[in-house]
């Protein structure tokens, strides 16, 4: 009678296993199809574009007690003797470019921004582009000046990105160009 | 303890473990006394953890209601006379089935032919993994019947104070009809449901007495039988590449706070992103959140700030954990970190004491005319938030004969199980359920503040730049005498040097 009791209860404990196993393959693989791009494919993309040097796009985390702050950067170099001819455009790309980036979801901050071949913050009328698109949210050009970056809280501004992960952006033609 | 596991409760419990039982009879095969022997140890590690359980939910269901009124430093003796009784039994059994458990558990395995090696290895994780679901069931338990009760004491209140205000103007209610239901509103508190849950929490917690150790010790112990380990190896120089980032990102959230002003300013006066200088309290506490965003999840960020002179002073601050998943953690300020620090010592608390170390040696060799006995000799602060706080605690209690403690200053923390010499002030802010985790008060010598620091006192206000907040304004500042003025808010800036530290296995 025990040993029928302790084989039942075995039975059971290996399914439980087998279906635990199974749910967190289910949930790795829906991880990997759940859209956007890796940090690594973005850097990648932005990178082939004419008149980018170079792309930092990074992710970082922390806690604070028992809230994680998580924050996406993507920063753009511009080459030398280019610049961003159409700010509007170019703002609507790279705030979608970080909304897109999928290894965690952006909880206290978007930092996005182009800066020119020396590593200088240029403004290229950022005020008027955020204003366009709706982005205004507090301290938004706070750190302009420090990190050459615009900040975004996601809360903010995430209805109006979508879900996330968002889907890769296109950068048009016409708003990066040689001076 | 072979006596107590006999019979009736060995077959219980046995039933409830399927795979041990198995892999028991493997074992049974081979050798079968020694076998019965590990049933019976496992067993009864079983039955004292259930009964320790059993026995502190029916002393919460009982005391609860006769306690509403007490304070809690009342509710938590009464609790612990009713409950000393029942578990001093339990508390001494369990004691001797830990401290001897695995040891007993290797005896038996180097005994056994070769292939049974294995299954030695299996009843200890068995074990151990039962004994850390049976303290998370119990810990869980707990915290509910603490807030059940919590709540029900501030609607008994909130409905005393309505019905006083009935009795008193009868006609304003029949004027009113909405009135019972907002004078009701009125009168109910959910921060003084927080607060009376927190205090029951830390009532059942002490009612625990020895057994309180006893259970961490369980912990760390089957932690490291899974492996969770905790250990750690301090470097110089920082293994993370985007620290730049990692500082911007704190400054957006100084901002959110509201203490955009506090972001420091460079020889042009413009926003930069250095290392927050240690002002007044305020800024040491920023300092506490700039170094937990610097290291985050790869490496703990231990900080030692020097005021420099011929009489210099160290600060030195502690990370807060940055992993709550047990497994996969590189830095030791983890949830592994959390349990040893409660049970006495860690990793970080040594590491830490290498970078006070460290920082001292640089001071003195870099220094002329200042001799090694003036700056071994210097007073320091040891500060932290959260685990930070309790390791500075600890530090503050094993350190104390080599360094010249004589200020701590923690952010919700549970550190009143540490012994701290009289001499050194404490400065303690507990405005969140943290601070009652090691089950009873501080002393009266401390300074603890615990006014709302605008997360309502509940979890939310687990959070280093609220306290930060908090001691920005009058109810925050620190009343009493303490030592703060030797670290903070002088002429010179500190010469602030970071280490770092990382588990050198998973």
């Amino acid at each position: 009678m025990r040993l029928a009791v302790v084989r039942f209860r075995l039975r059971r404990t290996v399914i439980l296993v087998l279906l635990v196993g199974l749910g967190a393959v289910a949930f790795a693989g829906c991880a990997n199809l759940r859209g956007g791009q890796t940090v690594d494919a973005a850097t990648a993309r932005i990178e082939v574009l004419a008149g980018v040097a170079s792309a930092e796009v990074s992710q970082v985390s922390s806690l604070n007690g028992f809230t994680r702050n998580r924050s996406t950067f993507v920063e753009v170099t511009l080459e030398r003797g280019y610049h961003i001819e159409d700010s509007e455009a170019a703002l609507e790309w790279v705030v979608r470019t970080a909304w897109s980036v999928n290894g965690q979801k952006p909880t206290s901050g978007l930092w996005v921004g182009f800066v020119d071949a020396s590593g200088e913050a240029v403004d290229w009328d950022w005020v008027s582009a955020v204003k366009a698109l709706g982005y205004e949210s507090p301290f938004v050009f706070d750190f302009i000046e420090l990190t050459g970056n615009l900040s975004f809280d996601p809360a903010d501004i995430g209805d109006s990105l979508g879900s996330w992960p968002g889907e890769v952006p296109q950068l048009a033609d016409g708003v990066i160009l040689a001076d | 303890v072979q006596h107590v596991a006999k019979g009736a409760v060995t077959d219980a419990v046995v039933g409830k473990l399927g795979i041990f039982w198995r892999s028991v009879r493997v074992n049974d095969r081979t050798t079968p006394a020694t076998s019965r022997a590990l049933v019976r140890r496992a067993a009864l590690r079983v039955f004292v953890t259930r009964s320790t359980g059993l026995g502190l939910i029916a002393v919460i269901l009982v005391s609860t209601y006769p306690l509403v009124a007490a304070t809690p430093k009342h509710r938590a003796a009464a609790i612990g006379f009713m409950f000393e009784g029942l578990t001093a039994g339990v508390t001494n059994a369990a004691d001797v089935t830990l401290s001897t458990g695995r040891s007993a558990a290797d005896g038996v395995g180097t005994q056994l032919i070769a292939g049974t090696a294995v299954v030695t290895a299996s009843v200890q994780t068995v074990a151990a993994v039962n004994f850390l679901a049976e303290t998370a069931r119990l810990a869980v338990a707990a915290a509910v019947l603490a807030a059940t009760a919590g709540l029900a004491q501030e609607a008994q209140s909130a409905w005393s104070e309505t019905v006083d205000a009935l009795i008193d103007d009868p006609w304003a209610f029949v004027a009113d009809r909405d009135k019972f239901a907002d004078t009701m509103d009125e009168n109910f508190s959910r921060e003084k449901v927080w607060s009376n849950s927190i205090a029951n929490f830390q009532g059942l917690l002490g009612a625990l007495g020895p057994g309180y150790d006893v259970i961490l010790g369980g912990l760390v112990e089957s932690a490291s039988i899974v492996g969770w380990k905790d250990n750690a190896t301090l470097y110089p120089v920082s293994s993370i590449q985007d620290a730049g980032l990692r500082r911007s990102a704190f400054l957006r959230t100084m901002a959110e706070i509201g203490l955009g002003s506090r972001i420091p300013l460079d020889e042009r006066n413009r926003r930069s992103d250095e290392d927050i200088q240690p002002k007044d309290v305020t800024a040491l506490l920023l300092g506490m959140g700039q170094v937990d965003t610097l290291g985050g999840k790869d490496e703990a960020v231990i900080r030692v700030m020097t005021q420099p002179g011929v009489h210099p002073t160290f600060t030195l601050i502690i990370p807060s954990t940055q992993k709550w998943l047990p497994w996969d953690s590189q830095t030791p300020n983890d949830t592994i970190g959390n349990l040893t620090i409660m049970h006495g010592s860690s990793s970080l608390e040594r590491v830490a004491a290498e970078a006070l170390n460290e920082a001292m040696t640089a001071y003195y060799d870099q220094s002329v005319g200042v001799d090694r006995a003036t700056v071994f000799n210097a007073e320091v602060m040891v500060a932290g938030f959260s685990q930070g706080g309790i390791t500075a605690a600890a530090f503050a209690e094993s350190q104390s004969g080599t360094y010249n403690i004589v200020q701590v200053l923690t952010a919700g923390s549970s550190t009143s199980n540490f012994d701290i010499p009289q001499k050194v002030s404490v400065i303690a802010y507990e405005s969140d359920p943290v601070g009652s985790f090691d089950g009873r008060a501080n002393p009266d010598a401390w300074e603890t503040i615990t006014a709302n620091n605008g997360g309502g006192n509940g979890f939310g206000s687990h959070d280093v730049l609220r306290y930060a907040k908090l001691a920005d304004s009058p109810v925050g500042a620190p009343q009493r005498k303490n030592n703060l003025s030797l670290f903070l808010g002088l002429g010179a800036d500190s010469v602030i040097s970071d280490y770092y530290a990382i588990k050198e296995s998973k």
